[in-house]
């Protein structure tokens, strides 16, 4: 089943939209909250998450790229529930250290309106990972969607765990440079 | 913007950009893992620690942990399986008499495999000719270099690739890529009777970042193993050095304790053949004897060989004679070539074709009287390879590098070749390796090994201290 067909089950309340979008799916949002939670079991709980956020957000929603969306939502189903089981406050994983790094990026905004508040950032976000070079891209993004542990994308990338930090913190100062320069966002 | 918004908005990057930096898949690497692990020990013989992870029956305890302690030193695909390396075992069916059919069988796919050896004939010829012009004997592995100048071109790219692809007189990286798997293919084995042994590996300075595709291509292609650590460590260089040593049988230890990393390297690219064999038709040493080699820099007393052998194949070119004498039983061989009195070794090279001589060598026999040698060559090759056509490849500014890496000022720093052959009444044994050293350019050169002045100044530029330093206390 295509995607298109997928997003009508969606849309026609058809609850054989889970399961396909499982069969489709099903490996990348485990891969992807794996990647997070570092556990099969709660992978695969977040996985399930994800497939019922797609259940309520859809529709209104109507995504363009079905897999984008499925994997952005596996990811947020995995966050959550990895605090949820308090393991980040605990400070068990490297996904908190990940999710501690992006502190830096905090910063005070001049809107009330959170929607355009977002579409500024992303708009930053990904004029500024375009302009990496395919390497700096991949070990931003590994760290920052995947929040892979710095160990693993030294290994994917062939650098010492070491470089991969000082990249990573170069990375972030750029990217909250290019945040001060709009107009919505202060120290 | 809280934290925890910028966590989640960072889920909204491009889903492209998401795809391209998907996480490697653990199961896929493990299986590679196993595969690279066995083929090192088996092709190479090259033991290390092996790692909890890998959980492969097939795999031997270590015999010499040489380097096991030192996490600078290990081979990267075996510590943690970050990349992989030779894919699948190497399998070698020994030679028997009778032979048996796994042998024959085994024989016909590694002749199958050969590809057109055409290209590499023009590329010997240029390069021999450039190394001729040094003067003194002249040794070296036409299909080592290739290796190391295919592995070179993977990573190259627009005219710096096109550059050694016409060297190596390829027209494309496809078909460069076939010619070198053809070597690797046909060329790698032991039977028990004929040795030859081709090893590939790539040794990364940690600092860097590289391609990791790249990496895996020269891994799958070319069999390459891939080492990681500090260049700085003397440790790591020893390792290389040690790689070269067991990977040419112990015929060029001396010329690999010569090699230095270079602290500013990316890379160094090292390709290893050894191979031995005996004769298909033995010298006779009771029929050994004294005589004069009329060499070009006088006469010099020499141990000739003798032997009368009925399946040796002649070849009479324009200006020079051919003889093809057996290796084994697999189909190696010797060719001597002898230029006619008054033509000049330049001169009949220039008219060689090996592929033709092969073909077109007549039956019915060969009297062969050969003296002993032992030559050896460390060459470095830098002159004779600008000598066929390279040069951007040691442009400091010019060179194209960005298959391997985005930084700039990369390029080729070194390409150091030695081999060794020799030959008795029983058989030849032979070795060579290529290194070629890839790095980054930037600040002058300076050793203060001999009397010199330092002054250090102040804020203000005022000199503070200055000193002659004529002995070192």
């Amino acid at each position: 089943m295509n995607d298109t067909e997928i997003i009508k089950l969606y849309f026609d309340r058809d609850e054989r939209a889970i399961s396909e979008t499982r069969a489709s799916f099903g490996g990348l949002l485990l891969s992807v909250a794996k990647a997070v939670l570092r556990d099969r079991r709660d992978a695969e709980e977040a996985a399930w998450d994800a497939c019922m956020a797609a259940w309520s957000s859809i529709p209104p929603n109507k995504p363009a790229n079905l897999a984008a969306y499925m994997g952005r939502l596996a990811r947020n189903a995995a966050i959550d529930l990895a605090r949820r089981n308090t393991r980040l406050k605990r400070g068990s994983g490297e996904a908190e250290a990940a999710i501690d790094e992006l502190g830096d990026l905090a910063c005070k905004s001049n809107t009330e309106d959170e929607a355009v508040e977002r579409l500024v950032f992303r708009r930053v976000l990904n004029g500024f990972l375009s302009g990496l070079t395919k390497k700096k891209r991949a070990i931003f993004v590994k760290r920052y969607w995947y929040l892979l542990p710095v160990k693993e994308i030294a290994r994917d990338m062939l650098m010492s765990e070491s470089a991969v930090k000082t990249q990573l913190s170069r990375m972030r100062a750029e990217l909250r440079e290019l945040l001060m320069k709009e107009d919505i966002y202060c120290e | 913007m809280n934290k925890d918004k910028i966590v989640e908005t960072m889920g909204e990057m491009d889903p492209e950009f998401v795809k391209e930096a998907r996480p490697k898949s653990r199961s896929r690497l493990a299986l590679r893992i196993g595969a690279a692990a066995a083929a090192v020990l088996m092709l190479v013989g090259v033991c290390f620690a092996i790692p909890k992870l890998v959980n492969n029956p097939g795999m031997q305890e270590p015999q010499k942990p040489s380097v096991s302690n030192d996490p600078t030193m290990r081979p990267v695909q075996l510590e943690e399986g970050w990349l992989a390396a030779a894919p699948g075992e190497l399998t070698f069916v020994s030679y028997t008499d009778p032979v048996s059919e796994a042998w024959v069988k085994a024989l016909g796919e590694r002749k199958a495999a050969g590809g057109d050896i055409a290209p590499m004939d023009g590329f010997m010829r240029d390069l021999t000719l450039e190394l001729m012009k040094e003067g003194g004997n002249v040794v070296w592995s036409p299909s080592s270099v290739y290796l190391s100048l295919a592995m070179l071109a993977e990573s190259a790219d627009g005219s710096t690739r096109e550059e050694i692809l016409s060297a190596l007189g390829a027209a494309d990286m496809a078909s460069l890529r076939k010619s070198a798997a053809a070597i690797l293919a046909a060329e790698n084995y032991d039977d028990g009777k004929v040795k030859s042994l081709f090893a590939n590996s790539l040794w990364f300075n940690k600092e860097n970042l590289v391609n990791a595709d790249t990496v895996d291509r020269l891994a799958e292609l070319y069999r390459a193993s891939t080492y990681w650590g500090d260049p700085n460590d003397p440790g790591y260089e020893e390792a290389m050095r040690d790689w070269l040593k067991e990977n040419t049988g112990g015929l060029l230890d001396d010329s690999a304790d010569k090699l230095e990393m270079d602290p500013r390297m990316l890379l160094e690219i090292c390709s290893a053949v050894c191979f031995k064999g005996g004769w298909g038709v033995g010298f006779d040493a009771r029929y050994t004897r004294e005589k004069a080699f009329r060499g070009a820099h006088g006469d010099k007393t020499a141990e000739f060989m003798y032997k009368q052998n009925p399946s040796g194949k002649h070849f009479a070119g324009a200006g020079f004679k051919a003889a093809v004498d057996s290796i084994g039983e697999s189909g190696n061989s010797i060719i001597y070539l002898l230029p006619d009195e008054g033509v000049s070794i330049e001169e009949m090279l220039r008219n060689v074709d090996v592929g033709g001589i092969l073909a077109n060598a007549e039956e019915g026999g060969v009297n062969l009287s050969v003296p002993k040698f032992d030559i050896s060559c460390d060459s470095d090759l830098i002159p004779a390879l600008k000598g066929i056509g390279l040069s951007e490849c040691f442009d400091d500014n010019g060179a194209n590098f960005t298959q391997l890496t985005d930084d700039a000022g990369v390029y080729v720093t070194k390409v150091d070749h030695s081999a060794r052959v020799m030959i008795d009444e029983e058989g030849i044994a032979a070795a060579a390796f290529t290194r070629i050293e890839v790095g980054y350019n930037g600040g002058m050169e300076m050793t203060l090994d001999r009397p010199f002045v330092f002054i250090v100044t102040g804020v203000s530029g005022a000199p503070l201290f200055i000193g002659v330093v004529n002995n070192i206390a």
